[in-house]
């Protein structure tokens, strides 16, 4: 498993575990001590990000498209952050 | 506006986490009141946030040889060792949080009820603040240190939001069951962590017992919700049962501890 750790800007740690096989990701965890609403959504977003590039444009297109569609609260986590941390730990 | 007071006294971290579920379900269903909960933890225990991975937090081997439980909670937030603290859980219909004076806002309404914990401390002679979106801190030797944690969770139309409020704490031990990110650096996070946090005994500087911190954060709350009418209860048949069942077939699994 890959890893990859970042403090979101004025939030809290994201640890992202990643494996990924040509440049797409096969499966995520979200992992850390921010607060996310309905809770179980983490999991659905995880889902939802298998088969996606591994590029800052895709990965922010699946998480903004999942939050349209799946209304999440983030509190100490964001977009940029996720991105950030998921492309790092490729 | 009756308000049920719980004391359930010290418990497991899989009894503790399925009192707090069963409760919930059981306001949700009607059958309970809301209610303000008050509880410590025995053995000492770790809990993780619903969204932190176990092995990657917690030194469980370390666990096991200090005699220290873990339990995840259905909460986020980060990782807390229970041992010298005390731990309230407050679950409140959201139908209800208006007539109660909880602003429905997840930011506001951590910081309401923080506000009871506050009122509380200020009843030892402290003067704390909130600082969001889920600590209480302490000026203490000129710094701001955080004396408690807080986490919400939003299930079936009740809010429940639990904290921990330090009486003492022991950052090496700390240090000594959790894992941290990068092993060459945990002096200086030790030494930073033991800067940022303190503890009631430390701000005092006197032991300060459960029972007394009990009895002024119930004044608080009672304090900062004067439309309630707090009354000391029990858990009902139906949660303790349910209680069991819960911490049976999910608290004490690795199916649920280590789902993550």
């Amino acid at each position: 498993m890959k890893k990859a750790i970042y403090k979101v800007p004025n939030g809290k740690l994201l640890k992202i575990f990643l494996e990924d096989s040509d440049g797409k990701i096969s499966s995520i965890k979200i992992t850390g001590d921010f607060f996310l609403y309905p809770e179980e959504n983490v999991e659905k977003l995880e889902a939802a990000l298998a088969g996606a590039t591994l590029t800052k444009e895709d990965l922010s297109a699946k998480i903004t498209e999942f939050l349209k569609n799946t209304p999440t609260t983030f509190f100490g986590l964001d977009n940029e952050s996720l991105v950030t941390t998921i492309v790092n730990a490729a | 506006m009756k308000f049920r007071l719980l004391k359930t006294g010290f418990q497991s971290a899989a009894t503790n986490m399925a009192i707090d579920e069963a409760v919930l379900t059981e306001i949700a269903s009607g059958n309970s009141p809301p209610s303000l909960r008050f509880y410590g933890w025995t053995p000492p225990a770790i809990s993780i946030g619903y969204f932190q991975s176990l092995e990657e937090e917690v030194d469980l081997a370390a666990c096991a040889a200090h005699d220290v439980d873990y339990v995840r909670r259905i909460t986020g937030g980060g990782a807390v060792l229970h041992e010298h603290e005390i731990t309230y859980s407050i679950h409140i219909p959201e139908s209800a949080a208006s007539a109660f004076g909880i602003p429905l806002g997840i930011l506001e309404s951590y910081s309401k009820i923080c506000d009871g914990i506050l009122k509380g401390l200020a009843l030892l002679g402290l003067s704390a603040k909130f600082v969001p979106l889920n600590d209480i801190v302490l000026e203490h030797q000129g710094a701001f240190r955080k004396i408690s944690g807080n986490a919400q969770t939003r299930k079936n139309g009740i809010i429940l939001q639990h904290g921990t409020i330090l009486l003492k704490v022991d950052i090496d031990k700390m240090f000594s069951l959790l894992k941290v990110p990068n092993e060459k650096l945990k002096g200086k996070l030790i030494e930073d962590v033991k800067q940022r946090v303190t503890s009631l005994s430390a701000a005092l500087g006197r032991d300060v017992s459960f029972e007394e911190t009990l009895t002024v954060l119930q004044k608080g709350f009672a304090e900062t919700f004067p439309v309630l009418n707090f009354e000391s209860g029990e858990l009902s048949e139906t949660e303790k049962s349910l209680a069991e069942k819960l911490k049976k077939e999910k608290y004490v699994n690795d199916m649920w501890n280590r789902r993550r």
